[in-house]
Parts: structure tokens; sequence; C-alpha cells
């Protein structure tokens, strides 16, 4: 299931996460999450510093889905093993938890910059200045206007030729872009950093829309207040204008991190061994397909409501900041 | 006031378009330190033009604007509703760089009997956030008030507060613009009334 070049990725992955097993640091996040059970205990996974596991005491490694099903297959051929079942079902339930982790990684990478990018594609899209808002304007269609599997696999072939260009042009220059990208020869890069930028561009375009829908919403007068104020139109924008143009976006933002969640599986057709890819590689195996597409779109519901419940948690809190899209005139209350 | 001060505001000969009308044709005003100036005048008029005009928000067709320390209080005070009432009225302070912005707000809030500094502009009343709305513009030490409809979103008791605050303020040297078809709290308020009409200013 892993394609070429994927190999390399998955064993550092695979190194980081063995790393975060050991310190406890996936541990933590496992919990934070919500996905930590005893199951990662029995793959050497630790809590917190406190409980060390030294690294041979660790249980099967695992080398992404294929590996969850290698050792599954070894396990049901030694009929001797009576909780062979068991321990096959906890390294399922690992590597559908790493799996799950690599996806909610995504979303968390992808999602505040996409926030953030999409802001200022805004912010150029009412820019006076003509060649910037064209150059938003542009980017926001394109990008809206094209699949995102598409722009995953365009950007993702893409980067090496645009590498071997570089280098055709300028040896020198590759070098010190690689240095300052920190990519590998010919602008060859880890296919989840390439899947996370992707989402966050495609996502920034829609953020954009979002983001401008919010500012547009917020009063003219408040603008009037700034400029009778003194404020320039830059000072304006950033502490009159976007703080509340924010605010009314969020609920728009909250439901494309809802979606973002889903659409991140698209990035597994680069290689990334995210919740879907290691769902489908472990069913492939084992010919439970259905049963692991089922667990897969079980555990995307589950994050899901997590994102849903997360973006309340944060519009709640931008509101009990004191937000009201026009004054209000409390009635009753007196000076 | 004295003969011998130079006008706070001074304008002549306003005109000005909006939307293919002529809203102003030539309106003359000239405020002395002190006065309370209110401008009365039917629903487009061109009332709310000639304040934008005053406090330079807009551009004028013909005429001349002479005047600094113009200070403009919206319609229904137009606060900043993601601000404390502190934020709001240091804001411009603090961004123009004046010295210790803070102060400067504790002291324009006490000058309009504001004690609740660190309140959301929400959990204000009416009026509360009209006085807010004036310590803000006060904040940045105006020669001139301006203030568009203050009345029309409040109280009776509100509008009475309003009417002290402009007292105080005219007492301490602070001259106010009043753009008002609230032909009671104009009688209040003013110390010389204009009526806006045909796009001119007239006693």
């Amino acid at each position: 299931m892993t394609r070429k070049g994927d190999e390399a990725f998955a064993r550092e992955v695979d190194q980081a996460l063995r790393a975060m097993q050991a310190d406890g640091s996936l541990g933590e996040i496992l919990e934070r999450w919500g996905l930590w059970d005893d199951s990662q205990l029995a793959i050497g996974t630790t809590k917190g510093a406190a409980q060390t596991m030294k690294p041979e005491a660790r249980g099967p490694s695992l080398d992404g889905a294929e590996k969850a099903a290698e050792v599954d297959g070894d396990a049901d051929g030694d009929a001797a093993a009576a909780d062979a079942p068991k321990s096959a079902a906890r390294t399922t339930a690992a590597a559908v938890a790493e799996g799950a982790l690599i996806t909610v990684l995504l979303t968390a990478i992808a999602m505040p910059l996409a926030t953030i990018a999409g802001l200022f594609l805004a912010l150029g899209r009412i820019s006076p200045r003509a060649w910037i808002s064209s150059a938003a304007v542009a980017y926001i269609t394109v990008v809206r206007g094209t699949p995102l599997l598409v722009q995953i696999f365009l950007v993702y072939f893409s980067l090496p030729v645009l590498g071997q260009w570089i280098h055709a042009v300028s040896p020198a220059a590759l070098q010190s872009l690689l240095d300052l990208v920190g990519g590998t020869a010919f602008l060859t890069f880890p296919p989840l950093f390439v899947g996370a930028l992707c989402l966050a561009a495609n996502y920034a375009a829609y953020e954009a829309e979002v983001h401008r829908g919010g500012i547009e919403a917020v009063p003219r007068i408040q603008w009037d207040a700034a400029r009778a104020l003194g404020l320039t139109r830059g000072q304006a924008i950033r502490h009159v204008i976007v703080p509340q143009g924010v605010r009314i976006a969020m609920p728009g933002i909250v439901n494309d991190l809802n979606s973002l969640i889903k659409d991140s599986c698209l990035v597994s057709v680069i290689g990334v061994s995210d919740l879907l890819a290691v769902c489908l590689g472990i069913g492939k195996a084992r010919f439970t397909v259905p049963e692991m597409l089922v667990i897969a779109a079980t555990v995307y519901l589950v994050l899901s409501i997590a994102g849903d419940l997360f973006g309340n948690w944060l519009e709640r809190r931008l509101r009990a900041r004191g937000f009201a899209t026009t004054p209000t005139h409390a009635k009753g209350a007196r000076a | 006031m004295s003969a011998m001060t130079k006008p706070l505001l001074e304008a002549s000969g306003v005109t000005a378009t909006r939307g293919g009308r002529a809203v102003l044709r030539g309106a003359d005003l000239s405020v002395e330190a002190g006065e309370r100036v209110v401008i009365l005048g039917a629903n487009g008029s061109g009332k709310s033009t000639l304040l934008r005009i005053l406090a330079g928000l807009d551009g004028l067709d013909a005429g001349k604007v002479r005047g600094d320390g113009i200070g403009l209080v919206l319609q229904q005070g137009a606060l900043f509703p993601h601000l404390s009432v502190l934020d709001n009225v240091s804001l411009a302070p603090r961004l123009q760089g004046l010295s210790d912005p803070a102060a400067r707000a504790r002291r324009a809030l006490a000058a309009v009997d504001i004690d609740r500094a660190d309140a959301m502009p929400h959990e204000l009343s009416g009026g509360q956030q009209q006085r807010v709305a004036i310590a803000r513009a006060l904040a940045l030490e105006p020669r001139v008030l301006q203030l568009d409809e203050p009345t029309s979103a409040l109280d009776p008791d509100a509008t009475r507060d309003t009417v002290r605050t402009l007292a105080e303020l005219s007492a301490a040297g602070i001259a106010s613009v009043v753009v008002t078809h609230d032909l009671p709290f104009a009688e209040r308020v003013a110390t010389r009334t204009l009526v806006l009409e045909n796009g001119a200013l007239s006693p």
C-alpha cells in the first residue's frame, strides 16, 4: 500500500512516534485528545515522564498499517498464544489511533494556517491597491475553482520538478532554498508536510471568503468612529475592524474546521498514513475493508464532534469577552 | 465669547453633493469657546453630512473649514464592542503615542461620571454608552465636541445627564456642536440654535 518514497517517511514517522512513545509525550497527546486507552501500554506508550519503559520492554513495533496487519497475521498463525487475538485487536487499535493522530495533526497544522492566511487574503481583497486586490481575488478564484485532490497531486509531483528547474538555473539557489525550507534533494518533502500545506493553502481561500463576510458585516459606523479618533486605515483595520470581523466569522470558520477534518483524508493519496490510509491498509491486508471503513468513518465522526465542541467553546469564549455585533442598549439599566 | 478670541471652528460656504443632490449649499458656521451650538433640521436636511465634513470624515465640494481639535461623537456612541470601556477611551491616545493613555482615559471617564472602566460596552445603559463615547472623544483633548443625534436612543433621565455633561464641558471651555431633531433637548442644551434648511444654516 505504501508508495515509492513513502518508506523513508514511514520510518521517520515511526522513529518520531517511538521517541514520543518512550518519553511519554505521545501518551500525553493521546490522553489530551481522549484517544488514550490501555492498549497503548501494550505497545509501549508511556504516560508522562514518571512512567518510563525501557525500549526493549516495548510491545511489537508498528510500521504503519501494513506492519499492524503483519503482526496480526503472525498472531493468527500462532494458535498457541491464547491472548493473541486480544493483542492483535490492541495492535489494530493502536494503528488506528496513530492514523487518527496524523489526521488530528494535519487538521491542527492546516486550520490555524488557513485561518491566518485567509485573513490576510481577505484584507488583500479589500485593499485599495488594485494589484493587491486582483492578486488576492485571483488566488481565491483559482483555489476555490479547482479540485483539492488535483491540487494535492499537482503540488506533490510538481515540487521536485520545480526543484530541478531551480537546480538547472542555479544549484546554489536550490541549496539555499533547501537550507531555508528544509527539504531534501530537488525540493522533496515528507508527504505529511506537503499534505498539510496543501490543505492549508486550499482552505485559506475559503477562510478568506468567510473573513471577508465578517469584515463586511462590521457596521460602517465603526470605520467612521475609528477615523473620527484619528486612527489610520491600518490602525482601524488592526484594532477595530478585524477583531470584530473575526468574531462574526467564527461560526463559519468552525464549520470549515469540521469540513477540514474530513477533507484531510484526501492527502492519503500522496502517502500520508492518516486515519483513512491506516484503516484501508489494515482492511486490505485482512480482507476486512468494509469493517475498517466503518471504523474509520466512526473515528472521523468522533473527531468531527470533538472539533465542533472545540469550535463552540472557542465561540463562547469570544462572546464571553463582551462581543455584540451592534451596540446594545441594556433596558432598565440606569446611569 | 470675547471678540478678541479667534473662533475654535470656522466654516464658510460649505457645499456638498450627496447622491447627485446638493445637500449643503454654502453653509456658514463659527463656534467660539464654551458655546453650545445646536443645529436643528429635518431628516435628510444634511445635518450629519455637515458634521462629518466639519470633523474631516468627508470631503466637501466647495467652501472652507478651519479648526483643529474637533472631536466627533457618532450616533448611539458607536463604541468598539470588543474593547472594555477603558480600552475604548485609551485606544486613540495610545495609537497616537500620547503620554500615559490610561491616565488620560481615566480622567476623561471621570469627567463624564463613568466609574465602570472595566465593563464592556454592552453591559452599560444607552446613556452610559453615550457618555463613554464622549469620554473617548475627550481623551484626545478636543476644543470642540460634535455630537450627532446624541439623544436618539436615550430615555429622559439619560438625556438629562447628557445635557449636564455638555454644560460641564462648556464651563471647562470645550465648545459643542450638537445635531438633533429632539426639540426639548435642543432647548435645554443650546446657548445658540441654528436651523439647517435648503443647505444653509440660519439662526
